[in-house]
């Protein structure tokens, strides 16, 4: 028995190279993770936040288990993800769902919305087809997609909407765990707003937990309780978002801020004299 | 040069329009038509706007608006199956509409230039260094080592340290922040009186958009360059923009100068559009309530569907009777300030 809960989800020392091997150039490593330690605990939003390059990616793909890392470990629930049997892993994976950012390319053209939400019914088998109505029903409802959009084609609904979807099939297997890859970076900001509410609705209601992948700082941290910062495969700091704007030890965290900080003093200054009239 | 400017600026103007005063690129009741399941809609709808020398005007409008296709229409880039119809965009005293290609060449790259949003647009088989001086070579009488040299200035002013390596890459062998910045030089070398810049900094980390973004101003001061900033993020024009035009479903609803319109907007999708940003970062503890985000409900009209009123009436908070009867027209607010809106029709 643990006094405390395991956290959710735990990255211990995970590395992983990329190597990319082409006969016309020499071998060339990437150490795309180098020793990557995150801890999330239940019902909490962890914000990933790097430049380009920086291994987010790499990480959320050794996660779901589409990438296997070199070493570390992974431990969901305190279980460790490599270590487990097939069907052990399989289970988890029903836990751990993926949502990409480009919503267009991650849904197939050829299928309805329906369709797209009840494919991971199928594929983890086992529901009647009056089940997997229902639950389709159930997580079109919850994502606020209403029932007579069910027969739509992705090409025609809306950034949003879509997005929508691509979050609607996450949930239908009652995950536990989201991973949200640059989820909310292709979307207008009128329609951003509506989609990170939905998400923060559906961590109220369901008790999910995010790993919030994202470059765009203003958004990470208004709606992250711990954000991590990862460059180079490292992840550099990972504490209260409160904490990381009022000290920062790492240089590259203090390298990176006041150009950045910049912009949205720009603006705030704006906004700022808007409060005073 | 302002002879054929004064006159279109006096000559059949609508006089709700706001007054013309800019003297570097004037354009003209532009109309740009798609057609789509063999139905005409406009993506750009009677557009007029002007752009003075040495200066930064923002252009602020969300995915579909019709913000890059303006921006494509000025040089005439657009693919065959758009329509173009515009009474005049006066270049330095020359109509853009009425030059033929040739002359329109001229013009592209080496007066007004353009930098693309996705850096694809680099040739994957060409040296950088070689494609940005080839614009160089193109335009005017140099030597190749005059281009290098000209080109060596340019990639440092950007922030494009490591000139020899750089210079002779090929595209791939750039990281995206380099491959955008390898496009901003294409369109720079020439030192345009123009430049239209179709969101320069989408695709970039954010310390490199800082970079880009002093590199404009600085360019701006020293050579009097006037750009054309398109972009979706109220943050970034914050920072650069000297005028900030919005747009929304293919028309200009809000024109003004960047404090007025960020500080005090007129038109209701301004200030919705704003209030949307997430803005001042404000670190939550765990324990709080989490901050709910601000945002527009619905979404933007199809534009296949002709509405009798004011295309943004559906989203308005201030919406009245009169908004969903007929269209308004862009209305003088003050001065320098014009929005569509009819909270501000007389009587």
């Amino acid at each position: 028995m643990h006094p405390t809960p395991p956290p959710l989800l735990e990255v211990q020392g995970l590395c992983k190279t990329h190597i990319q091997a082409r006969w016309w150039q020499p071998r060339f490593c990437v150490r795309a993770l180098d020793h990557v330690n995150l801890v999330l605990k239940v019902g909490n939003t962890l914000a990933l936040v790097g430049e380009s390059g920086s291994g987010k990616t790499t990480l959320a793909m050794c996660i779901v288990g589409l990438e296997r890392p070199d070493a570390g470990d992974i431990r969901f629930e305190g279980k460790s993800l490599l270590g487990m049997s097939k069907t052990e892993r399989n289970a988890a994976r029903r836990d751990i769902q993926l949502i990409f950012q480009d919503s267009a390319g991650a849904l197939s053209p050829r299928m309805s919305a329906a369709e797209i939400i009840e494919e991971p019914l199928l594929i983890r088998g086992k529901w009647s087809s009056k089940e997997r109505a229902e639950r389709v029903f159930e997580a079109m409802e919850q994502v606020g997609l209403s029932a007579s959009w069910k027969d739509r084609r992705p090409n025609e609904l809306s950034g949003g909407q879509r997005q929508r979807v691509a979050i609607g099939r996450a949930l239908v297997l009652k995950p536990k765990l989201l991973i949200l890859d640059e989820a909310l970076a292709g979307l207008d900001l009128s329609i951003q707003g509506q989609i990170a509410n939905l998400l923060l609705d559906l961590q109220t209601s369901q008790g999910l937990s995010y790993l919030f992948i994202s470059h765009n700082r203003d958004l990470v941290f208004r709606i992250a309780d711990e954000v991590a910062i990862i460059s180079d495969g490292r992840v550099i700091e990972q504490s209260k978002p409160s904490g990381m704007l009022t000290q920062t030890e790492h240089p590259y965290v203090q390298e990176l801020r006041p150009p950045a900080l910049r912009e949205e003093l720009a603006f705030d200054a704006h906004a700022g004299l808007r409060d005073l009239q | 040069m302002g002879v054929p400017l004064a006159n279109v600026a006096t000559a059949e103007v609508n006089p709700t329009c706001y007054q013309l005063t800019g003297d570097l690129l004037r354009v003209w009741d532009l109309t740009v038509h798609f057609s789509q399941e063999g139905r005409e809609f406009p993506a750009v709808n009677h557009v007029s706007f002007d752009i003075a020398s040495g200066e930064i005007v923002g252009l602020l409008g969300e995915s579909g608006c019709g913000k890059t296709t303006l921006g494509l229409s000025l040089l005439g880039l657009l693919p065959d199956a758009a329509r173009v119809s515009c009474n005049s965009i006066f270049f330095r005293g020359s109509d853009l509409c009425s030059l033929d290609e040739s002359d329109l060449r001229k013009v592209r790259g080496a007066e007004v230039a353009i930098v693309y949003q996705d850096s694809s647009v680099l040739n994957p088989v060409i040296r950088v260094g070689n494609q940005v001086s080839e614009v160089l070579r193109a335009h005017r009488r140099c030597t190749k080592r005059q281009a290098r040299e000209e080109a060596q200035t340019i990639f440092a002013a950007i922030g494009l340290r490591d000139f020899g390596r750089i210079y002779n890459s090929y595209p791939h062998q750039l990281s995206g922040g380099q491959r955008q910045r390898i496009a901003i030089a294409q369109a720079l070398i020439c030192k345009p009186r123009l430049v239209i810049a179709d969101e320069p900094t989408a695709s970039v980390d954010r310390n490199t958009v800082c970079e880009i973004l002093d590199f404009i101003k600085q360019m701006k001061e020293s050579s009097g360059t006037s750009f054309l900033f398109i972009s979706h993020d109220p943050a970034t024009l914050a920072a650069v923009a000297d005028r900030i035009i919005v747009m929304y479903a293919g028309q200009i609803v809000e024109n003004g100068p960047l404090g007025d319109v960020y500080l005090k907007p007129s038109h209701p999708y301004t200030s919705a559009l704003l209030q949307c940003t997430p803005r001042r970062i404000m670190p939550k503890d765990s324990s709080q309530e989490k901050i709910r985000l601000p945002y527009i409900p619905g979404r933007a009209p199809d534009p296949l569907v002709v509405l009798p009123g004011c295309s943004f009436s559906s989203r308005c908070k201030d919406r009245m009777e009169i908004c969903d009867l007929r269209r308004p027209e862009l209305i003088e607010v003050s001065s320098s300030i014009s929005a569509r809106c009819f909270k501000y029709e007389v009587g």
